[in-house]
């Protein structure tokens, strides 16, 4: 664990400037949209819990030299997950100037005690109540001048999508005050309180805030703050510790006595907020996100989910789209151009090869990568970003729970795993939002396994449906069975328990245009970073593979297997080497081959080149994220399994008497 | 458990509830987790659904609870008929 207390900084930067603003907020409340209008920086946004997977920073627009600091959402601290750990290191090592606490208008007894507990620290705080259009709209009604009076800080409503409060927000900002409300604890626990404080203050100098907020944490057993300690003198901490597990014996914990008290001077000040309104009819959203998790309605409700995206990703953008930009832009214009000039002006023919030869960097790396693959990301991006803000994914992971289960995790995977039907290697860093390392462990490997990301998608559905329905749905009838057998036996395998699912169901809202396309640009720059150089990269491997004779002998070598095992013709062999490189290579290769493979061949090479090796940039990713030892064991398990998988459907296709 | 309380799984959908207790056998993250968004014992519930996780109105937050979870949350009901029960449990007998 690393601690700001350590040489090396959590959150990435030593503590140099007293110009930090730090955003803290419960999950889901709208932190990193206030973020967005507050800095113009895109950051993570949606409308699901937990999509913060990373500490943003960037420069406020209003004040120049300072910086603003978006922190995952924290329920409540003391800090008990991944996410409350990483923004109370936040708080302990960027010695805030201010606190913008953002906090959902509609969970006002949540939000206050939060409040509370940011109180303890005694760092200046401005409190954005967001969403308030939300809370008016269930009769939520709120006397703000008198919260302000109470809390004794700046208390802003706010709309963050639409932009509404934020220039009051922006004002109250550099004029933050130090809360002046406090919860009250039992007379044992102020006694310990008190005791720990003044040991703390007594011991320590450059506190990161408040010796009494540090000493509260401390006795509810914060993790972040007992590291912090623990840094700073090891003795003290342990003296500290030592002190205080005496004093819980035969009584109450203290974190429970805190909370408690937290929840109750909470619960009391919102009582006295919250104008009692009467309750409007329910609204359509309300009513549609109720039908979304019905027994009778939910299913058609996935499948007319399912159906539309379908519309816009396969046929627009993998149809359409890619019709104009692959056949009709590169086909038709732009390759003939740039393969007569470069010919006419490149004497050599290797590196007119290089360039515009059936590997070159430009007829397959940027043809790929611009013309067949961006169209398809774009569209799918596109439609993922109107579902997570419109609050969906929420009851998709509640209607998916059950079959996750079987897999070892629980319906929050749903979220990674769609995501990498769109990118796998982003989806793998998504994977963050799972609770426990054994989650993200069985949800990085079957991705790297059974999802195909939507570049390869794009070729294997193209060339499925150009075979007629049935060849598509038997591919993914196998590609769902691997899936759900690969999970069930790596939830054996893998040691740990599965964590039951609790999920807060957001409103459903309509999707604000603006957002979706800012996080849709967002996600592509992001792709086409990661993207191109890898394509560039890999064409540049198979031309330099080819060239030096090392396909060939790979071709020859793999010829058994290939036209053994699979059944499939010789120079398949090229498109499982392209494989190693990006999936949708492969894939593209065998699309090469095109008549010269039968339905069932096509079939056989589909669901193999689909389970086989990820592409290198999420190879990569894994590595970052599991470590190489991961990422190693996920290829050596990944490819045999796919050559296995595929030499089955092919056993079963000879039974089936399929096999032409 | 006593006869007027039952747990969270068990109450029909449309119902509402009042937390009485929150079992032992719990574990701590998730009895920290419950208490963030305000489970707390007296707290009112709305039950919405029970399939396919029992969906629960607390705070004006809907929360889905898998059933592993809902059947830790003891819960008596809030407004209590004396003719109807309407807890899963052994029909009210009255008292003599």
């Amino acid at each position: 664990m690393e601690s700001c207390a350590d040489a090396t900084l959590a959150v990435g930067r030593p503590r140099t400037t007293r110009s930090t603003y730090v955003l803290v907020g419960a999950p889901n409340v709208g932190k990193s949209v206030v973020f967005h209008r507050l800095t113009g920086t895109y950051a993570n946004v949606s409308n699901y819990p937990g999509t913060t997977v990373e500490v943003a920073r960037a420069p406020l627009r209003f004040e120049n030299g300072a910086t603003l600091l978006d922190t995952p959402g924290v329920l409540a601290f003391p800090s008990r997950s991944a996410d409350e750990r990483a923004a109370m290191r936040a708080l302990l090592c960027e010695s805030p100037r201010a606190l913008v606490q953002v906090a959902d208008a509609k969970h006002l007894r949540r939000s206050l005690a939060i409040a509370l507990t940011l109180a303890e620290t005694g760092l200046p705080l401005v409190l954005a109540l967001n969403m308030s259009d939300e809370a008016a709209a269930r009769g939520v009604r709120l006397d703000l001048p008198a919260l302000a009076q109470a809390l004794g800080i700046d208390v802003v409503a706010t709309v963050a999508t639409l932009g509404e409060g934020v220039g009051r927000l922006v004002e109250s900002m550099p004029a933050a005050r130090i809360p002046r409300l406090h919860a009250a604890y039992p007379a044992a626990v102020e006694a310990a309180i008190a005791g720990t404080a003044q040991r703390i203050a007594a011991h320590l100098d450059r506190l990161p805030f408040a010796a009494r907020g540090l000493a509260i944490l401390f006795l509810a057993r914060d993790p972040e703050v007992e590291h912090w300690l623990g840094v700073r003198d090891r003795e003290f901490a342990r003296d500290l510790a030592a002190t205080r597990d005496a004093a819980e014996v035969g009584s109450e914990r203290f974190a429970a006595a805190i909370a408690r008290s937290r929840a109750e001077a909470a619960g009391t000040l919102a009582s006295r907020i919250e104008l009692v309104a009467p309750r409007p009819p329910e609204s359509r959203a309300a009513v549609l996100g109720r039908l979304a998790l019905h027994r009778l309605w939910g299913l058609p409700i996935l499948l007319a989910v399912l159906y539309a995206t379908y519309l816009v990703v396969g046929v627009f953008g993998a149809g359409t789209l890619v019709d104009l930009t692959e056949d009709r832009l590169f086909g038709g214009l732009v390759n003939p151009a740039v393969t007569a000039f470069v010919q006419a002006h490149v004497p050599w023919r290797w590196a007119s090869d290089l360039i515009v030869g059936p590997y070159g960097l430009w007829t397959m790396g940027m043809t790929y990568a611009v013309a067949l693959i961006l169209p398809i990301v774009t569209t799918f991006f596109l439609v993922f970003g109107v579902l997570e803000d419109s609050g969906y994914f929420a009851r998709l992971s509640v209607l998916a729970n059950r079959g996750f289960s079987a897999m070892g995790m629980n319906g929050r995977a749903v979220l990674p795993m769609v995501l990498g039907l769109g990118c796998v290697t982003m989806a793998t860093l998504t994977t963050r939002i799972l609770a426990t390392r054994r989650e993200r462990l069985i949800a990085t490997f079957l991705m790297a396994l059974a999802i195909p990301c939507s570049a390869q998608l794009g070729v294997v559905l193209g060339m499925l449906s150009a075979l007629g329905f049935g060849w598509t749905v038997a591919w993914a009838a196998v590609l769902v069975a691997v899936l759900v057998l690969a999970g069930a036996l790596a939830a054996r395998l893998i040691p740990g328990r599965r964590i039951p699912l609790v999920t807060e169901l957001p409103p459903l809202r309509w999707p604000v245009a603006g957002n979706v396309v800012k996080k849709t640009a967002g996600r592509l720059v992001w792709y086409l970073r990661e993207v191109i150089p890898l394509f560039l990269l890999g064409t540049f491997l198979m031309w330099l593979m080819d060239r030096t004779g090392v396909l060939p002998w790979v071709i020859e070598r793999g010829e058994p297997l290939v036209t053994g095992w699979l059944g499939l013709p010789k120079e398949a062999a090229a498109a499982f080497v392209m494989g190693f490189l990006r999936r949708d290579f492969g894939a593209t290769g065998l699309f090469a081959l095109g008549a010269a493979l039968s339905p069932a061949q096509t079939l056989v090479g589909m669901v193999t080149i689909t389970l086989f090796v990820p592409c290198i940039a999420s190879m990569l990713m894994i590595a970052r994220e599991q470590g190489t030892a991961v990422a190693a064991l996920t290829v050596a398990t990944v490819v045999p399994l796919a050559l296995l998988v595929g030499g089955l459907v092919r056993i079963g296709l000879v039974a089936l008497g399929m096999w032409v | 458990m006593s006869v007027d309380t039952c747990t969270l799984d068990t109450v029909p959908p449309g119902h509402a509830v009042l937390l009485a207790r929150i079992d032992d056998t719990l574990a701590p993250d998730f009895r920290e987790q419950l208490a963030a968004y305000g489970f707390m014992p007296g707290r009112a519930l709305e039950v919405l659904a029970q399939q396919p996780m029992t969906v629960v109105v607390c705070d004006h937050v809907e929360l889905a609870l898998e059933a592993s979870i809902a059947r830790a949350l003891v819960v008596r009901m809030a407004v209590r008929d004396a003719r109807e029960d309407n807890c899963a449990l052994p029909p009210y007998t009255g008292v003599p």
